[in-house]
């Protein structure tokens, strides 16, 4: 079959809007090399020296809250054997950062539990709700991480994995919430549509950059741009008829045919500096994910994992994948992967009862106080949560694995493991909160360090935000909580 | 199916609305000093706290429309939520005058119809689901919108309608996803000779150029996709794709391909589209073409078909005899069904049965086979109304459902085999009738091993009567199995009672409880059931305001006797879905207004259609503003 849209090079004369584009890209950096091009400058002889790829920031996050006994140690310190839930990671223990004590304050309006701890997980925002069916927070850390961190990249940042209408975590803007990818396919598609994967080499990169700065050529005209073009002209003809809320919609319209199209410079450009890599890639191996057969439709898959644990660890596990090859290729330097399900059965992990829904155990086996709670149900939830624990301990260990040159995938990422939930009553005190990576050296892991009650999980995606290179004057409710301290910072992590 | 005839149409709404005769309360006088000295620090267009602007109404008339939002600061300026503690406070006499203004301008509504406001009418993006049925109207395709498309799922929540205007926005990524939707669609219509043939027709031949060709192959594809005749502007601007394809070497096929994308990606496509018109009242009648979108989409969810499309450019759908007639002939189309199944997925919440809880583990007979005839009865129960022209009030109480051998077993019902689903009546051993006595309800409101009369309860007020009752405090626990210290309780009544002692709960499940428990013969999974020895079951219960309601047969009873109640709630929800927006201002009226229709017509659901139809917000739009 003939593929005409996605391939097909037209020779037709440059469009003015495209000539003048082109004139501007000579004005420009080409955005794709800059990150080695700054690197460089900075550095002074990155050529021969070695140069440490980009910080990329990454988010666990699974369902349920945790079992706070078995998560913490009682003291801080350095961790000397891993507490029950994280035993999983034990061979990891240096490369961890263990937070215990951070809080969401923030108020709520017309959210059930759920939701309210959902919305609040990645925003810290201080109000949360929902209008006329209208979900709203403020931007969370993943988005606000892409607005630095995107630029360069296939994708600004990605979102995938369970995520339905109440376990909403990821906010563009105050109410623009971002949906999650559930089909591992889509996810797959996403980043390689029109593109191979490939391993980074980021030394090569570098030193291309050292030398004269490739400079982006004229974008050729693309069947897909001329789409572009025709487009946005007639969104502009249409805009002259509309009212102003009207209008107003139809700019989001524009806005998102713009981002398209940068996309589409940007694929060409990324397209072309991979096409090197090709011929002399880095030093890892590709992580290649498992993809499900193609025929079957998602809902049945999900309908599995929900039921199944079985099928349930392979999803994840494949998931996993996606979310060590997105960084590993490259494809993004952020991105949120949401684990788990309070929907799903358990029966084979759960092995004491018989109740094997994680809801129902979370329920019983409840709240920030142990002595409330059925103790069957609350040893149930510490072996579902030991289970989540040993697939992210899989994702730890292939990222640890793999060689970026000058320090492994892991040295050179800010990983988050967490929950949307303190604990199976909706809480929204002491956070299981767990990084791992030390952010290209940018956190002194090995240790577990205790905040003070209530001290805003908000301060930490400060901490995470500066590191991914944004200046951040506050976040979500770091300066504005009632428990506001450290002036919104958390001391010590270095 | 006979189709009735439909009542006679009357476009001169005499009906006398019962409107406020006093004077509207002033924001400018009265509101807007207040407001501006306790509130808009936070609540500015600026700074929108909460989502809440107060201070952007240029007059009396801008803000007397939001009644919603006086209602609710009403609310919240009674309760002390707002001034916020750290604000600054009100004195006692503010507070009065505030309360005061803010209840007036919550309560007044004006339903003189030479003032009637048709309320704010929203551009609308198509809804996955409106995209995929008109793609299939125009391309004959039918796309999965998920497995093949991969377009993100559009989860509007609990209760709402998935086609509001306010949740359909437009991102980089699902326009990302629109653009490599439209080469899989194109793809797809391509390796489809049927669909192909259909598509490019007519075909260029010794009489036929194929630049005429193509001319006329993608009038006919704009008409459809942008639900109106195109301008030469649009179609110049598609040939264009042909002709650089052509150019390019490519062959015929390949032009009409070209041309495929920039529809399916056009604004105008993804977009309902209205013009801003100005008028000398407040409201301005829309357009033939505009009228047949909205109405396609209400009843159809897809783009006009081609009768509709001729009878707007006779202009025979401003016209009330001519705008009968076509409504008559959809309302009777099987196509009608889409309604139907919109109301019992969004508003009858049945989208959210694939979540039921009850497992296998405890319930062994609830499987797939079970749960399909769970949903489509439901779904069948609603297109029933509309088929044979009953009341809407058969949800509440009805002597017939639809079920197969199946569910038929699961409910006691001899004498039905077989997998398709057929009408049954009821005798009152099966003590069912009704949406409440369905399964797919029953099971959807329920825990894994147990039934929650709270979620039945709140289902009832939710769905049934429109008055939700607020969300729980987010701390609040659930019940706890057993305490060894205090008396084991008897029954799971007693269990949840010993939990509702607090007041913070009880008032809140005063409301809720009774309802769930007048349905607690039905198992978590919707069989029958009657209390034993040592399993007791007490369907009794008292309802505030003291009414006494016993079983599900006591409960219809209510139910029945609260219909007016049901049936206004109702309105509300399909004017919510015809309208993609919330209501407010003067929505309240439209909603008294064919409720007083229905009532002198027996309830029936067809009536309603029909007077939603006919109403001012649904045939006009605002008149473009002065600015």
């Amino acid at each position: 079959m003939r593929v005409w849209n996605t391939s097909a090079n037209w020779t037709a004369p440059l469009t003015r809007r495209a000539a003048l584009r082109g004139a501007g890209a000579v004005l420009a950096l080409p955005f794709m090399e800059s990150w080695a091009y700054s690197l460089a400058r900075a550095t002074g002889a990155p050529a021969k020296s070695t140069v440490k790829p980009p910080l990329r920031m990454g988010i666990f996050t699974v369902t349920g809250g945790t079992v706070l006994e078995s998560w913490r140690m009682k003291t801080a310190g350095p961790l000397t054997r891993m507490p029950s839930i994280l035993r999983p990671l034990e061979f990891a223990k240096d490369d961890v950062l263990l937070l215990t004590g951070l809080s969401h304050g923030g108020h709520s309006e017309n959210l059930n539990g759920h939701e309210n701890c959902a919305f609040k997980h990645l925003t810290g925002a201080a109000k949360v709700g929902k209008m006329a069916g209208r979900r709203y927070a403020s931007i969370s850390v993943d988005q606000a991480a892409a607005r630095v961190a995107g630029a360069e990249t296939f994708l600004p940042s990605m979102e995938f994995g369970l995520s339905n209408h109440e376990t909403q975590y990821s906010f563009r803007s105050v109410d623009e919430p971002v949906p999650y990818e559930d089909d591992p396919r889509l996810v797959f598609d996403r980043m390689f549509r029109g593109r191979k994967p490939v391993v980074p080499n980021w030394q090569r990169r570098a030193a291309a950059a050292s030398g004269a700065a490739v400079r982006d050529s004229a974008p050729t005209d693309t069947y897909e741009r001329s789409v572009v073009d025709a487009v946005s002209e007639e969104a502009k003809t249409l805009r002259n008829k509309l009212g102003t809320a009207d209008k107003q919609k139809l700019d989001q319209y524009l806005d998102s045919v713009r981002s398209l199209e940068s996309r589409v410079e940007r694929l060409e450009a990324r397209l072309r500096m991979e096409a090197a890599d090709m011929k002399e890639p880095g030093p890892s191996k590709l992580v290649t994910p498992t993809l499900p057969d193609r025929k079957q439709p998602i809902h049945k898959m999900k309908d599995l994992v929900y039921r199944d644990p079985e099928k349930h660890a392979e999803y994840i596990r494949v998931m996993s994948d996606l979310w060590v090859m997105a960084f590993q290729t490259d494809s993004t330097r952020v991105a949120t992967l949401a684990v788990g399900a309070d929907d799903a059965m358990f029966p084979g992990v759960v092995t004491v009862g018989y109740e094997t829904h994680c809801h129902t155990l979370e329920h019983q086996g409840n709240a920030g106080r142990p002595e409330d709670a059925d103790p069957i149900s609350r040893e149930a939830l510490r072996q579902i949560h030991m289970w989540y624990t040993s697939l992210f301990a899989e994702a730890i260990r292939k990222m640890k694995s793999i060689d970026e040159g000058a320090g492994t995938l892991l040295d050179n990422c800010l990983v988050m493991y967490s929950s949307y939930m303190a604990d199976g009553g909706h809480g929204t005190h002491d956070y299981p909160i767990l990084l791992a990576g030390n952010a290209g050296g940018t956190l002194k892991t090995g240790r577990q360090i205790d905040f003070p009650k209530n001290t805003p999980v908000s301060n930490l995606y400060v901490e995470m935000l500066e590191r991914m290179g944004a200046k951040v004057d506050s976040f979500g409710e770091s300066h504005t909580s009632k428990e506001q301290r450290f002036n919104g910072r958390l001391p010590g992590l270095v | 199916m006979r189709f009735p005839l439909f009542i006679a149409f009357s476009l001169n709404l005499s009906l006398v609305v019962q409107a406020n005769a006093a004077d509207p309360p002033s924001f400018i006088k009265d509101g807007k000093p207040l407001l501006t000295q306790y509130c808009t620090r936070c609540h500015d267009a600026k700074k929108q706290e909460g989502g809440v602007d107060l201070a952007s109404f240029p007059d009396d008339a801008a803000a007397t429309a939001k009644r919603n939002l006086w209602k609710r600061g009403y609310a919240r300026v009674l309760a002390g939520e707002m001034p916020p503690e750290d604000a600054k406070q009100m004195t006692l006499a503010d507070k009065a005058k505030l309360t005061k203004w803010l209840s007036e301008a919550g309560e007044y509504l004006d339903c003189d119809l030479s003032r009637r406001d048709p309320g704010p009418p929203p551009l609308r993006r198509l809804t996955h689901q409106e995209y995929i049925s008109s793609i299939a109207d125009f391309l004959f395709v039918h796309p999965d919108p998920r497995n093949d498309l991969g377009l993100p799922s559009e989860d509007a929540g609990d209760g709402h309608f998935d086609n509001q205007a306010a949740i359909l926005r437009i991102s980089p990524t699902l326009m990302e996803k629109y653009f490599a939707a439209a080469d899989k669609i194109t793809d797809s219509l391509f390796v489809n000779e049927g669909a192909k043939n259909r598509v490019l027709n007519p075909k260029p031949g010794p009489k036929l150029s194929e630049r005429d060709a193509a001319k006329q192959i993608l009038t006919n594809l704009a008409r459809k996709a942008f639900r109106r005749p195109p301008t030469d502007e649009d179609v110049n601007r598609l040939l264009a794709f042909f002709d650089k394809a052509i150019a390019k070497g490519g062959t015929f096929e390949d032009g009409i391909r070209a041309t495929i994308k920039p529809i399916l990606v056009s604004p105008r496509f993804l977009f309902r589209v209205e013009e801003d018109r100005p008028g000398k009242t407040i409201g301005v009648a829309v357009d033939d073409y505009e009228l047949a979108t909205r109405l396609s989409y209400f009843l159809w969810g897809t783009t006009p078909d081609d009768e509709l499309l001729r009878a707007a450019d006779a202009k025979q759908l401003t016209d009330p005899a001519g705008l009968e007639k076509q409504l008559a002939r959809l309302l009777k189309h099987g196509r009608a069904q889409s309604l139907s199944d919109a109301l019992a997925n969004n508003w009858l919440m049945m989208k959210s049965f694939p979540r039921a809880r009850p497992s296998q583990e405890f319930f062994p007979t609830f499987h797939d086979d079970l749960k399909r005839p769970m949903t489509q009865e439901v779904r069948m129960a609603v297109d029933y109304l509309r088929t044979a022209d009953r009341p809407i009030t058969d949800l509440l109480d009805a002597d017939y459902t639809f079920v197969n051998e199946t569910l038929a077993k699961h409910y006691g019902i001899p004498g039905v085999t077989g997998r398709d689903m057929r009408k049954v009546e009821f005798k009152p051993e099966h003590h069912r009738g009704g949406l409440l006595g369905m399964g797919g309800i029953l099971a959807m409101t329920s825990h894994t091993f147990r039934t929650s009369p709270t979620q039945r309860g709140k289902y009832v007020l939710e769905v049934i009567f429109g008055t939700p009752p607020p969300p729980p405090p987010a701390n609040a626990g659930t019940i706890k199995d057993d305490d060894p210290k205090k008396k084991q309780p008897r029954s799971f009544r007693e269990q949840l009672s010993q939990h509702a002692t607090q007041a913070s709960c009880a008032g809140c499940h005063k409301k809720i409880d009774p309802l769930g428990f007048a349905l607690d013969n039905f198992n978590a999974i919707g069989e029958w059931r009657v209390g034993t020895k040592d399993v007791p079951l007490d369907v009794s219960g008292v309802l505030p305001g003291g009414q006494k309601v016993d079983g599900y047969a006591g409960l219809k009873a209510v139910l029945v006797s609260r219909k007016d109640e049901f049936t206004q709630n109702a309105i509300a929800k399909v004017l919510e879905y015809a309208l993609g927006r919330e209501l407010d201002g003067q929505d309240e009226c439209t909603v008294r207004e064919v409720f007083a229709a229905m009532k002198k017509a027996d309830y029936k659901f067809n009536v309603m259609v029909t007077e939603i139809v006919k109403s001012v917000p649904f045939r006009q739009r605002r008149a473009k503003s002065e600015k």
